[in-house]
C-alpha cells in the first residue's frame, strides 16, 4: 500500500492560521458559531476541536530573537501510538470497526465515532497532540487527511490554502524519511514513524 | 416581513440534515425566508470513506465535512474581510454558503508556483474547467461565513427607545424607517432653505445641504453614495471617509512626490498614485518600513504567497519595526528602531547613499520624458529642477521651483513662461530643451519675480534633498533612531548594490506619526535615489482595472446635480486663505486645524468639529461600515459627549449589519447586508497584474428564487432580468438599496425611472433596486474590457493572464510620469496652527502637538504602539469564532528587559495609563524578547463594548449576545491628545493622519 504523507516546508510557514481555519471550515469542528463555548471564562481557550493547529515558539533573547512557526496535525503514522493505545481493537490494524484504524490503500489513521467509547488513552499515547477530545459528544476526533476530499479529486482543505506554499502532500511516502528535518521538540520519529518530512530549502 | 423577530424556535427535524454551519441561525429560524435556509444536505456521500476508494463509511468526527462541490456550486465573489479585496470562492450548496477559498482567476489568491511559474488560470479557462482550482485564501476570508451566517445580525430596521445609547429599540419597517428619516432631514433642512447659506455672513461656509454628512468607514461603494449624496443631495462632506486613520499621509506623501500641476485639489493630479508596493517576485532585496505584508499590510494572501518564493529564490528582506512580528520572523533582518524616527534611518541612509555616490546619476539627470525614454527610463524626475529660496510678503523665508519668465530665458515657443528651469554646465536652461542638466546646483542668480529684479539664491531638488540629508551626521542620525551607524551603513550599501531591483516600502508604521508625513517621503526617495520605478523588481504604482464607471452608463452624471460648494467640516482639501475661506479664518493659530492637502479628508476631525460647531453645525450625519468612537484614537470620550447631545447633532442614522460602538448612538439603524450579499466593484490592491474584480452576492435570492438552490441562479445571473435582490436575512438591505431608498424618500433626482445617464447626459435607464446599479457596472466593464457580461460574473472579474505583469526587464503597467524630490504645493503651505511653512524636502522631525510643542510626557516611560494580528480585520472580525478562537483576547506584551524592571510576569493583570487618560486600561501581560525595550505593544481588533458584547433589547426582549465578542483592550481609548485641540488626537498636520504611536504610557500591575 501507498502511505500519504506530509512534507512540510517550515522556511515557507508564515504562521497564519489560515489551514487551520481551513480545516475547521471543512470538517466543520467545534466551535461552529456564537456564543464562543468558554470553559473558564474570558480570555481562555474555548472548549474546540481542531485538527490543525499552528505551533508559534519563541526563543532567543533581543536584539536576537526568533520566532518560529510550525503547522501541525495528525501524521497518520506507520505505527500508530493511538491504535497501539486503544481498547477498543482487534489486532487488525485496519478494521474500520476498531475505533482506530489504519486505511489499507492509503495509511490514513482514523478515528470511527461508532466505536470510540471516549476513553482518551490516545490523547495520551500520541506525541503530536492529533486526538482531540470533544467534550460535547465525548469522543475523540482527529485529522482525517480530508480523505472525503482525496476521493474526488481534491487535496486536503490546508493544502490547498496554504498561503506561504509551506504545505504539501506526499502521495507515496517513504518511511525512511519520516520526521526528516524535523524541527527541535519534534517527537522522536522512530516512536511511530510519522508520515511527515520537514524540508528546508535554504 | 417583521411580525417575528426570532426567539429561539430551533426544529430539531432540521438540525441533523442541515449544513451544522448555520446551526447558529437556525437557533433563531422564523427571521429565515422561506426556501432560504432550509435546504437539506444529503446524509449519503458526506461520510469520510463512503467514497468508491473505501467500502466501509466511517463517521470521523461530532458533524460530517462539507459535502464535495460540483462547478455548478461555484461563485467568484469578493473579499471584504479586510481591505486586501481578495477573489472569493464561494462553494454553496442548496442556497447555503458551505466554504470559502480564493478565486484562481484573481491575481492576489493565485499567483506563483515553487519553481516561480505561474500557477494562475488564465483568464480564458472556462468556469466548468475552473473549480476543481483553487486560490489560497486566508483564515480571515474563510471565516466570512461566520459573519453571513452571524446570529447576532440586526433583523429587521430599527429605531431608537429612549435616550441614545440606551439599548433599547423597536423594531420598523422599511417604509417607516426611510418616510421618518427623510422628513426628519426635511425638518432639519428644509427643500426650501437647502439653498441657503449656513451662515450669510460666512458664504464660504456654503450652502445648508453641507449640513448632511455621508460617513463611510469604508467606501467600498462609493460610486453609489456619491451618487446620492454628492451628486444628488448636494453636500460637500458626501465622504467623511476613514483613510486619515489607515494610511493616509502616506496616500497624500505619494501624492506629493507625483503632483501634477494641473491636478485638483481633491486629487493633486490625475493619472498620479497615491501608493507604490515592490514587484516582490522580481526584486532581490526589499526593506520594509513599519510594514507588515505577512499579516496586517495587503494584499497579506498575494504578498505572502510572493515573499516567500522570494526568499527562496535568493531574495533578502528586512523588517524595520520595533516589534518582530510574523514578517519579522521571516526577515533576513530585523532593524528594531525607535517608534516615530524612521525619517532618522532613512535621512541616513540617504546621506551615506549621497555621500558615496552610490545613486543612479543618469537617472536622476533625465530631465524630461523623452530623455529619460531615450535612456530606457519610464520615469523621469525633478532632481535637476531649480527651487528659488524666497521671502514672502509678511517677510517669511519659503522655496518653490522657479520659472522660466522669472529667470528670463522663457521665448513663447521652446520655453514657456511657467517651465521649470535647470542648470546645464552653470548655464539657466528651460528644462526641456536639454536632455541631462546639472544635479548639484546652489548659486545665486537674477530673477524677475513680480516686475522687480532681485538676486536669489535657487538650488537643485537633488542639493536640497542633499543638504537635508547631511544636516546631521550618521552618528546623530543612529543616535535617533537607536539603530547603529553599522547597520545603517550596511542597509544603505545593500540597498544601492541591487540594481533596480530593490525597494524601501512602508505602511502604517512610519506613517501614523505626527511626523509621518516627512516619514513617507524620506523613505519613498531612497527608490527615487536608485529609480526603481515601473522596473521589474523595483517600485510598482499597481496596475490597477479598467473602466467600470462610465463608457455606458455615467455612475456619477445626475440629471439637476446641484453641484457641491462650500468648505468640509473637518476643513480638508481647502485652503484657509482670502479665496477659499475669507472671513473664517482669523489667524494664527486656527479656531481648528485645516488640511489644505489632506486629499483624504479627516476621519478624526469631524466629530470635534461638530462637538465645537466648528466651522459649522451638522444637522444630519448617516453612517456606514462606521466604527468612529471604537477604531479612532482618543474618540470615544468626545464621541461620547457630542452624540448625547441631540442639539449638536439631530439625526444619526447607521448603516450597519451589526450594533457596533456607532449604531449603539445611532436614532435608526437601517441593517445592512453583509459582504456576501452585496454588488461593488472594490478593486484591486497595488499588484503588479491589472484587474476588475466584480463582487456580487453568493447568498440570498433575485427576484426569490434562492441563489445556488436547485431552480435558482447561480454560477450566472440572468442580466436582463428585474433581479431584485433580497439578502439572507429577507428583512435587511444591501447598503446601494439603502441609498435608492433614502434618495426617493427624498424626493432626490438620480434615482428612479430614466435615472442612469450615459456620458453624453441621455437617459439610458432605470435606477430603482441594486441590480440596476450593478447591471449599468457590468455593462461599463464589458465595454472597457471586451469580456461578456456573462463571462464577467462566471469568472468574478476580469483580469489580466499570468505572465503579463513584465515586459523585458520592466513592469507592463507603469506609472511613466514625473516623481519629484522637491514638493514645491507643500513648501508654499503654511501650517494653519503654527503659520510656519512647511518644508519641500524629507528630515526627521520630532513628535510634537499642533502647535509645535515636543510630546513630552514626563513620568510615563513607555512608548505605546500598536499592530494588527493576521487573524483580523479592522473593527468587525470579533464576531467571527473562528478567529476569535486563534487568540481569544489581546496582551500587552512587554519586553523582557522591561518586565524585569517592572517584576511582571506573563498572565499578570497590567493597567496601561496615559497622560490624557489616567483611568487607563487593563490587560494580561505577555512577557517577550520580541519587542525593543521601552516599548509597550497592544494590538488593534480587541476591547469591543458593541458588537453584540453586550445585550440590547429589541421590542422588549433581549437581543442575542456573546460576552466573548468584548475581550481584550484596545489602546486607542488612551491615546494621546493633541495639546492646542484638547478634543483630538495628535495629528499629522499635511495628510491628515491620526497618530497611533506617540502616546507615551506608564505600566503597573494591578
Amino acid at each position: 500500500m501507498a502511505q500519504l504523507g506530509w512534507l512540510i516546508d517550515l522556511d515557507k510557514c508564515t504562521g497564519c492560521d489560515s489551514c487551520t481555519v481551513a480545516c475547521k471550515s471543512e470538517n466543520n469542528t467545534r466551535p461552529l458559531g456564537s456564543p464562543m463555548p468558554f470553559k473558564n471564562g474570558r480570555g481562555v481557550i474555548p472548549d474546540h476541536v481542531s485538527y490543525r493547529w499552528v505551533v508559534k515558539r519563541e526563543s532567543g533573547v533581543y536584539p536576537n530573537p526568533k520566532l518560529d512557526f510550525i503547522t501541525s496535525a495528525c501524521n497518520h503514522c506507520q505505527d500508530p501510538a493511538c491504535i497501539a493505545a486503544c481498547p477498543v481493537a482487534d489486532g487488525n490494524l485496519s478494521n474500520p470497526n476498531n475505533a482506530i484504524f489504519k486505511r489499507e490503500e492509503d495509511g490514513i489513521v482514523l478515528i470511527n465515532q461508532d466505536a470510540c467509547i471516549g476513553c482518551k488513552y490516545c490523547i495520551q499515547a500520541c506525541p503530536y497532540g492529533a486526538p482531540q477530545f470533544n467534550s460535547v459528544t465525548e469522543k475523540v476526533e482527529k485529522c482525517t487527511f480530508c480523505a472525503h476530499r482525496l476521493d474526488a479529486g481534491f487535496e486536503p482543505a490546508c493544502v490547498t490554502t496554504c498561503v506561504g506554499n509551506a504545505l504539501h502532500v506526499v502521495q507515496d511516502f517513504d518511511p525512511t524519511e519520516a520526521g526528516q528535518n524535523a524541527p527541535e521538540g519534534f517527537a522522536d520519529p522512530s516512536l511511530t514513524v510519522p508520515a511527515v518530512k520537514f524540508s528546508t530549502g535554504q | 416581513m417583521n411580525s417575528d423577530t426570532g426567539t429561539n424556535r430551533l426544529d430539531p427535524s432540521i438540525t441533523r440534515r442541515t449544513f451544522l454551519k448555520v446551526s447558529g441561525m437556525l437557533a433563531s429560524a422564523a427571521m429565515i425566508g422561506p426556501g432560504c435556509m432550509k435546504s437539506k444536505t444529503p446524509d449519503a456521500g458526506a461520510t469520510v470513506g463512503a467514497a468508491p476508494r473505501n467500502a466501509q463509511a466511517v463517521l470521523t468526527g461530532e458533524t460530517q465535512p462539507d459535502a464535495i462541490e460540483t462547478a455548478k456550486d461555484i461563485m467568484y465573489s469578493v473579499c471584504q474581510m479586510c481591505h486586501s479585496r481578495c477573489g472569493v470562492r464561494a462553494k454553496v450548496k442548496e442556497g447555503i454558503l458551505i466554504k470559502i477559498d480564493g478565486n484562481p482567476y484573481h491575481p492576489n489568491n493565485r499567483d506563483v508556483d515553487e519553481n516561480l511559474d505561474p500557477d494562475r488560470l488564465p483568464y480564458n479557462t472556462p468556469p466548468e474547467a475552473a473549480f476543481k482550482e483553487l486560490g489560497r485564501m486566508c483564515l480571515k476570508g474563510q471565516a466570512g461565513i461566520q459573519t453571513v451566517y452571524d446570529p447576532m445580525r440586526i433583523q429587521h430596521p430599527l429605531k431608537r427607545v429612549g435616550p441614545r445609547n440606551s439599548g433599547q429599540w423597536q423594531t420598523i419597517s422599511w417604509d417607516q424607517a426611510f418616510a421618518e428619516i427623510a422628513a426628519k432631514i426635511n425638518t432639519l433642512i428644509p427643500p426650501g432653505e437647502r439653498d441657503q447659506d449656513i451662515d450669510p455672513a460666512l458664504p464660504e461656509l456654503g450652502k445648508k445641504r453641507n449640513q448632511l454628512g455621508f460617513a463611510p468607514g469604508r467606501s467600498v461603494e462609493k460610486e453609489m453614495s456619491e451618487r446620492i449624496w454628492k451628486h444628488a443631495w448636494g453636500t460637500v462632506n458626501y465622504g467623511l471617509s476613514h483613510t486619515s486613520i489607515c494610511e493616509s499621509s502616506r496616500h497624500v506623501a505619494n501624492e506629493l512626490i507625483t503632483w501634477d500641476p494641473a491636478g485638483t485639489k481633491t486629487s493633486l493630479g490625475g493619472g498620479r498614485t497615491e501608493g507604490w508596493q515592490a514587484d516582490i517576485l522580481g526584486s532581490e532585496y526589499i526593506i520594509f518600513f513599519g510594514a507588515n505584508p505577512l499579516e496586517a499590510d495587503f494584499p497579506m494572501v498575494g504578498m505572502a504567497r510572493d515573499l516567500m518564493e522570494f526568499k527562496r529564490h535568493g531574495g533578502k528582506y528586512v523588517s524595520v519595526d520595533p516589534r518582530l512580528n510574523n514578517t519579522g520572523a521571516k526577515a533576513s533582518q530585523w532593524v528594531p528602531i525607535t517608534p516615530g524616527t524612521d525619517a532618522a534611518l532613512a535621512m541616513g541612509m540617504i546621506n551615506w547613499i549621497i555621500g558615496t555616490g552610490s545613486y543612479d546619476s543618469a537617472y536622476l539627470q533625465n530631465t524630461h520624458k523623452a530623455a529619460a525614454n531615450a535612456n530606457g527610463e519610464p520615469t523621469w524626475t525633478d532632481s535637476t529642477y531649480l527651487v528659488g529660496m524666497l521671502t514672502d510678503a509678511d517677510g517669511k523665508q519659503f522655496q518653490r521651483y522657479i520659472t522660466a519668465k522669472e529667470a528670463g530665458i522663457a521665448d513663447g515657443t521652446n520655453v514657456l513662461d511657467d517651465d521649470y528651469v535647470a542648470s546645464s554646465g552653470g548655464v539657466l536652461v528651460g528644462y526641456n530643451t536639454v536632455d541631462q542638466a546639472d544635479l548639484e546646483v546652489g548659486e545665486a542668480v537674477t530673477l524677475t519675480i513680480d516686475g522687480a529684479s532681485e538676486s536669489v539664491m535657487v538650488k537643485s531638488a537633488f542639493t536640497l534633498l542633499k543638504e537635508s540629508a547631511n544636516s546631521m551626521n550618521l552618528d546623530q542620525y543612529a543616535a535617533i533612531c537607536d539603530v547603529p551607524v553599522g547597520v545603517i551603513v550596511g542597509l544603505a550599501s545593500e540597498f544601492v548594490s541591487h540594481g533596480k531591483k530593490a525597494a524601501a516600502i512602508t505602511y502604517r508604521g512610519p506613517i501614523k506619526h505626527t511626523n509621518g508625513l516627512y516619514n513617507q517621503l524620506a523613505i519613498q526617495h531612497l527608490n527615487t535615489l536608485i529609480g526603481n520605478y515601473d522596473w521589474k523588481g523595483g517600485c510598482t504604482a499597481g496596475a490597477g482595472g479598467w473602466n467600470h464607471k462610465s463608457g455606458v452608463v455615467n455612475l456619477a452624471k445626475v440629471n439637476g446635480d446641484p453641484g457641491t460648494e462650500g468648505i468640509r467640516i473637518d476643513r480638508a482639501k481647502t485652503q484657509y486663505n482670502q479665496a477659499e475661506a475669507k472671513g473664517l479664518f482669523k489667524g494664527y493659530p486656527a479656531a481648528r486645524p485645516w488640511f489644505p492637502l489632506a486629499t483624504h479628508g479627516n476621519y478624526q476631525e469631524v466629530i470635534p468639529s461638530v462637538q465645537d460647531g466648528y466651522p459649522y453645525a451638522l444637522k444630519a450625519l448617516i453612517t456606514f461600515w462606521n466604527a468612529w468612537p471604537y477604531s479612532t484614537p482618543s474618540l470615544r470620550k468626545v464621541w461620547e459627549e457630542t452624540v448625547a447631545d441631540e442639539s449638536k447633532l439631530p439625526l444619526l442614522v447607521s448603516i450597519s449589519p451589526v450594533i457596533g460602538e456607532v449604531a449603539a448612538w445611532a436614532d435608526y439603524i437601517l441593517p445592512d447586508s453583509v459582504y456576501l450579499e452585496k454588488f461593488s466593484v472594490p478593486g484591486i490592491p497595488w499588484r503588479v497584474n491589472k484587474g476588475t474584480p466584480f463582487q456580487r452576492p453568493v447568498v440570498g435570492a433575485f427576484d426569490g428564487n434562492t441563489i445556488g438552490a436547485s431552480g435558482g441562479v447561480g454560477n450566472t445571473i440572468p442580466v436582463n432580468g428585474t433581479n431584485n435582490y433580497t439578502p439572507a436575512l429577507p428583512d435587511t438591505k444591501a447598503v446601494l438599496d439603502i441609498h435608492i431608498g433614502l434618495a426617493k424618500a427624498l424626493g432626490l433626482p438620480g434615482v428612479g425611472a430614466n435615472a442612469l445617464l450615459n456620458d453624453d447626459g441621455d437617459p439610458v435607464g432605470d435606477l430603482d433596486n441594486g441590480w440596476d446599479w450593478a447591471n449599468a457596472i457590468l455593462k461599463n466593464i464589458a465595454n472597457s474590457t471586451g469580456a461578456g457580461v456573462d463571462e464577467i460574473v462566471a469568472k468574478g472579474g476580469v483580469f489580466d493572464n499570468p505572465d503579463d505583469e513584465y515586459t523585458g526587464s520592466q513592469l507592463t503597467y507603469q506609472y511613466g510620469n514625473i516623481i519629484r524630490t522637491f514638493i514645491d504645493p507643500l513648501a508654499r503651505t503654511k501650517d494653519s496652527v503654527t503659520g510656519q511653512y512647511y518644508s519641500g524636502v524629507p528630515h526627521h522631525k520630532p513628535i510634537t502637538h499642533s502647535n509645535g510643542a515636543m510630546v513630552n510626557d514626563t513620568g510615563f516611560p513607555y512608548r505605546l504602539i500598536t499592530y494588527k494580528t493576521v487573524h483580523h480585520g479592522q473593527a468587525r472580525t470579533n464576531v467571527n469564532p473562528w478567529l476569535m478562537l486563534m487568540v481569544p483576547e489581546n496582551p500587552v506584551e512587554i519586553s523582557a528587559t522591561d518586565a524585569a524592571a517592572m517584576e511582571v510576569e506573563t498572565g499578570d493583570q497590567v493597567k496601561i495609563v496615559s497622560a490624557s487618560n489616567p483611568d487607563g486600561i487593563t490587560g494580561k501581560a505577555l512577557v517577550t524578547q520580541r519587542l525593543k525595550p521601552g516599548v509597550i505593544a497592544v494590538s488593534h481588533h480587541y476591547g469591543h463594548w458593541e458588537q453584540h458584547s453586550r445585550a440590547h433589547v429589541v421590542d422588549g426582549n433581549p437581543m442575542p449576545h456573546d460576552p466573548s465578542r468584548g475581550a481584550g483592550l484596545q489602546p486607542n481609548l488612551i491615546m494621546q491628545t493633541d495639546d492646542q485641540y484638547p478634543n483630538v488626537s495628535l495629528q499629522e498636520p499635511v495628510g491628515a493622519s491620526c497618530s497611533f504611536y506617540d502616546t507615551s504610557v506608564k505600566v503597573t500591575k494591578v
